[in-house]
């Protein structure tokens, strides 16, 4: 994306794995688990403008920022600044460019060091980096807080002292103090009130254009990333699913994922109502990811086989009932009622399973519907497993046979989902798909 | 015609290293059969305070200092524990932020809610697991059976407030408090959860006292609603009422202050300043540091919640109530704020279409 | 992770600390100066240099430390604990005939602090701030401040000699299930068991009123509970959880204790056994005892991990 000349700071392919292996004995078995916190992003941070980065908790996004400045060892994957890869640095020159790219927490309390005051803080990373001492020191401070909106009189108090949205200018003022190209803002003002969270946002952008920096800012909220960022990820399970400009983004077309997350936002207004598309559960566990797009075992517009008449809907219906049927070994868990299905009357126990995944009584397709019919059957002679099998073999969406490219809407726009593929056709919701 | 709940004259203090808190301060309000009724806030307005103090259940070093909480014409105030204790939980239940931390870890999430069942409804255990996992799968949980089992630890944080949405419902009370039930829930969630409680509300015909900080929340969910400030309420009135006409600044000033998806605005109209100390109030109007209309009037007396139509004194049965000097003295310069609802819901609508495309 | 599991893994655990402690006690034993032939040697000015080493030799002190080790490792691990080089007698007879003496002195200690602390931690954390909870921890306080040896020589003062309520010597002769035993139990017991209930009742009321200031206790009381259930079903196993670790942890302490009590009391236990070994130089027996001991130890440890696991489900999965 874009002229690389005018980065500050470009990410690419970098992967943040880490070893949830349980212990000894787990090592000694060789059972191993590798969270895919990060999997494979590449961003690039301009000069001046703000990139936003939002996903719902779990999608790794705090993750990725501190594995982009190495607070976090990355697994693999390189982050330029400068011209130089940071991940290839030795500490003594890292150190050097941290100077230029810092970090701002979500909850500033919890890294401040409590029986520092409030100069010391600030002052401290100016010690460290030996850009002023004593009374230029405590001068540097003073305007540090000021700058901030701070009182210059506030060095001498505890971080405890401070109400919240105080304590977050702190953790700014201490960001800003070694005269930073980069700063990295993670949830920064989630912990926030809504009048304070207001502040802060505006601070941050007057400091911004006064100072020519450059933000990554993460956030779950959409309505605060909309505000701050010039460009804009969407971030699920380790992976960015779109990104560009940000008003391409908030508008139409939308990665699925990204509609389900606007829709979601509660709107300030009474008469507003709230239809589009809803999303189930929560973002699956990081350890084994879902085979081709991750979000297929969430996404409403998941793409239906093309063998089949189905609507994604329907198609929805019956992923759900094959995914439930894979997780579970107890075929009553299926349906709405939870009768014990072998003593339930097959129409009973069909009605409640197709009930629960919001299934037509028959599916429009007769070749789908015989496959459900027979796996339906199948669930309630008890056999879970067989069943799943069935269902598993029978219908098989492109979306968990394909891992998504990002495709390229328009400049910088890009969204990695198949229905952007060229073989998808809007009509059927269909996609040509070669054998995988 | 008495409401289910009305709260007259709640105060409640807390005894802190640094003096006394109080945290509510000569709270009225009243919640009706079925009605959702929702208590906005910012941190330390004390809306927390006042829907537990709807059960009693302020412990040291706070209490409650005076007032009544009549539900159903009985003071609660007034009962003895154990007859309190027949109301919580059966008649009048609580859905905490935390669910996860307001489930018991050692316990399954189902054991807890059967607990519940079996203490209020005299049942046998069988019975009440059944109901359980009835009510699990109600709200929502998929395989309710196994998860029955399950320890909260093991529950997303979604299916955690889903369980306790389960457990407040099992007695099929008159009331549920939820005290920022999605606040700690990713969008997504939140929308899913906010749905099971509208539909809930109509299927058992509940009522509901819902505290959020989020005026989106308040604005989907409920049908009156009240705004707190420094332990005070500013204003009470119908929802589209609070939203498209707020009579008191500090209502207004909030709802500027949230960025809005496609609002265009560089930047955002903020409230100076931060709420107050609670152990140091304001003198006269407790918002007037932060309110952009503050006159010399506003430093001395703290004016009373009154109907801003008629500058009548409102009363638990009042619709509309704002406490600014504007209805009472009539400020010099008067409020000078407008609210654009056109543009707002123009904006909504498109979205709303983009989202069905 | 199943329990079962969890179990195994512990289990497993136990084994490198087993070497380690006669590893460790070995070895320190060996930088003392002086062994049982040094000894007899010193009483005997007759006997020849040669001699000595061919005593040595037979008693498996010769050669370099490690080696000294290893011979005695192997042979324990085919259940061989060797001799006692002064008499002659197996080491496991010796210490087998003396376990059961202090097994029952440290449990009765271990009971008593245990039915001691907990009531009373409940008590104190539930009406923390009241005269009874001040009560409790000044006696806690007390309880953990008095040497074990000064506290032994004041029962024994007050209740023996004074009042005459209890035998002063122990029941040389007696069988141990014998009835008659408790009386002699009661003060040294008493005594052991002292200190660990003090730090016990310490902990229980410090970790039950931590839990009482949890979200889940006012939703019980939410869900109108009554306050019994609140606090005896769900505080209750919630706080036992650290009490659990820190009840094994505290067996050390009673192990410990229990060499200077019996000493006081004069109680034909491991203890006193342990004491004269050493002065003896007797290695066998030390690393026997030893070994006895840190057996105890660790499987009290065990114990509490395991049922740590059983009350908290969160830890299965760790
Ligand atoms: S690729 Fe398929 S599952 Fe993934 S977002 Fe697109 S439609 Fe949904
Ligand atoms: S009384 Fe005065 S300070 Fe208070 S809200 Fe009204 S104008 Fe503002």
């Amino acid at each position: 994306m874009g002229d690389s000349t005018e980065s500050v700071l470009r990410v690419e392919g970098l992967k943040a794995h880490y070893d949830s292996t349980d212990g000894f004995l787990d090592r000694l078995l060789g059972r191993s688990r590798t969270v895919r916190a990060v999997d494979g992003v590449d961003f690039e941070l301009r000069e001046g403008e703000t990139l936003g980065i939002v996903g719902e908790s779990g999608c790794g996004k705090t993750t990725l920022a501190r594995s982009a400045l190495r607070l976090i060892e990355p697994t693999a994957g390189s982050v330029y600044h400068r011209g130089e890869d940071l991940t290839a640095l030795s500490s003594p020159d890292l150190r050097d460019h941290r100077r230029d790219l810092q970090y701002v927490f979500q909850d500033p309390l919890s890294s401040l060091n409590p029986r520092l005051t409030a100069g010391d803080v600030v002052g401290e990373p100016l010690e460290v980096h030996g850009l002023a001492t004593g009374a230029e020191r405590d001068e540097r401070v003073r305007e540090l807080l000021e700058t901030v909106g701070l009182k210059r009189s506030h060095a001498n108090r505890y971080p405890h002292e401070f109400s919240g949205g105080q304590r977050q200018r702190l953790g700014i003022a201490r960001a800003l103090a070694v005269d930073p190209e980069v700063i990295v803002c993670d949830e920064p003002v989630s912990a926030l009130d809504a009048s304070v969270q207001a502040q802060i946002l505006n601070l941050l952008s007057e400091l911004q254009a006064e100072f020519g920096l450059s933000y990554v800012f993460i956030a779950h909220d959409l309505r605060v990333i909309e505000h701050v960022a010039d460009r804009v990820a969407v971030m699920y399970l380790g992976e960015f699913v779109e990104r560009g400009p940000t008003e391409t983004v908030f508008e139409p077309p939308y990665h699925p994922y990204t509609e389900a997350l606007l829709s979601a936002i509660p709107e300030p207004d009474p008469q507003w109502e709230r239809d589009g598309v809803r999303l189930d559960g929560t973002v699956p566990s990081p350890i084994d990811p879902p085979s081709g797009c991750r979000f297929h075992t969430r996404c409403p517009r998941i793409v239906p086989d093309a063998d089949y008449d189905l609507s994604s809907e329907v198609w929805r219906g019956v992923t759900d009932l094959t995914l439930r049927a894979r997780e579970t070994d107890d075929a009553a868990s299926v349906t709405a009622t939870r009768a014990d299905p072998t003593e339930t009357p097959w129409e009973t126990f069909d009605g409640s399973v197709r009930e629960e995944f919001g299934l037509p009584g028959t599916l429009p397709d007769a070749d789908a519907e015989g496959a459900l019919a027979e796996a339906i059957a199948t669930l309630h002679d008890g056999r879970v497993e067989a069943a799943a099998a069935l269902l598993d073999s029978a219908f098989t969406s492109p979306c968990e046979r394909h891992h998504p490219a990002e495709y390229e809407l328009d400049t910088g726009h890009g969204i990695a989902c198949l229905r952007y593929d060229d073989g998808f056709d809007e009509e059927s919701e269909t996609l040509a798909d070669g054998p995988e | 015609m008495t409401a289910l709940l009305e709260v007259e004259d709640l105060t409640a203090r807390f005894d802190t290293d640094e003096g006394i808190v109080t945290a509510v301060d000569g709270l009225s309000y009243r919640v009706e059969a079925g009605e959702t009724f929702g208590v906005v806030g910012e941190s330390g307005a004390g809306k927390s305070v006042a829907a537990r103090a709807v059960l009693g259940l302020i412990d040291d070093p706070g209490r409650i200092e005076r007032g009544e909480v009549r539900f159903k014409g009985e003071d609660l105030l007034s009962m003895d524990e154990s007859e309190l204790r027949s109301v919580r939980g059966d008649r009048i239940a609580l859905v905490f932020q935390d669910a996860r931390a307001a489930l018991n870890p050692v316990y399954t999430v189902g054991e807890q809610i059967a607990e519940t069942v079996e203490h209020h409804l005299e049942c046998d255990p069988e019975v009440a697991r059944d109901r359980t996992i009835r009510l699990l799968d109600r709200v929502g949980i998929p395989d309710a059976d196994a998860r029955y089992s399950d320890y909260p630890h093991e529950l997303s944080g979604g299916m955690c407030q889903r369980a306790t949405i389960a457990m407040a419902l099992s007695c099929e009370p008159d009331l549920i408090v939820a005290d920022e039930p999605t606040s700690a829930l990713d969008v997504t969630v939140e929308a899913r959860i906010l749905d099971l409680l509208a539909d809930l509300t109509d299927e058992f015909g509940v009522a509901v006292q819902l505290v959020s900080h989020d005026l989106g929340v308040i604005a989907g969910t409920c049908d009156r609603a009240m705004v707190m400030y420094a332990g005070e309420a500013v204003e009470t009135a119908a929802i589209e009422e609070l939203y498209y006409d707020p009579k008191h600044p500090y209502t207004a000033g909030l709802m500027s202050a949230i960025p809005r998806v496609g609002d265009g605005r560089d930047r955002l109209p903020t409230i100076p300043g931060t709420t107050p100390d609670p152990i140091d109030v304001p003198s006269g109007c407790r918002f007037h540091p932060r309110c952009p209309f503050a006159e010399e009037a506003c430093t001395r007396r703290n004016p009373s919640l009154v109907d801003p139509e008629t500058g009548e004194p409102a009363t638990i049965g009042t619709d509309r109530a704002a406490a600014c000097l504007e209805y009472t003295d009539g400020l010099e310069g008067g409020l000078d704020y407008s609210v654009e609802i056109d543009g707002a819901t123009g904006e909504h609508a498109e979205r709303g279409g983009d989202c069905d495309g | 992770m199943s329990l079962r599991r969890f179990v195994l893994r512990r289990g497993l655990a136990v084994v490198p600390v087993l070497f380690g402690v006669s590893a460790v006690t070995f070895g320190l034993f060996h930088l003392t100066p002086g062994d049982p032939v040094s000894q007899v040697v010193a009483l005997n000015p007759d006997v020849s240099a040669a001699e000595e080493a061919r005593l040595r030799e037979r008693w498996g002190l010769s050669g370099p430390v490690w080696r000294q080790y290893l011979e005695w490792l192997s042979n324990v691990l085919v259940g061989d604990f060797g001799r006692e080089i002064r008499t002659g007698r197996a080491v496991s007879a010796v210490v087998w005939r003396r376990v059961p003496e202090t097994l029952v002195l440290g449990l009765f200690g271990w009971v008593f602090a245990v039915a001691i602390a907990i009531p009373t931690g409940i008590y104190a954390a539930v009406n923390k701030g009241e005269i009874g909870d001040l009560a409790s921890r000044v006696l806690a306080l007390s309880g953990v401040s008095i040497p074990n040896f000064w506290l032994g020589l004041l029962l024994i003062l007050v209740f023996s000699l004074r009042l005459g309520l209890f035998p002063v010597l122990p029941p040389s002769r007696l069988p141990l299930y014998h009835p008659e035993t408790l009386r002699y139990l009661l003060l040294p017991g008493v005594t052991i068991g002292t200190a660990a209930a003090a730090t016990l009742t310490r902990v229980m009321r410090t970790s039950m009123a931590e839990e009482l200031n949890e979200e889940y206790v006012t939703a019980a009381r939410a869900r109108g509970l009554p306050e019994r259930t609140v606090v005896f079903k769900h505080v209750l196993r919630n706080s036992l959880v650290s009490v659990v670790t820190l009840a094994a942890a505290l067996t050390a302490g009673i192990v410990a204790g229990s060499v200077v009590v019996e000493s006081v009391f004069n109680w034909p236990g491991l203890g006193s056994e342990f004491v004269q070994a050493i002065d003896r130089r007797e290695i066998n027996v030390v690393m026997a005892i030893t070994l006895v001991t840190a057996v105890c130890v660790v499987l009290a440890n065990f114990l509490a991990d395991v049922l740590y696991a059983v009350l908290d489900p969160r830890i299965r999965y760790d």
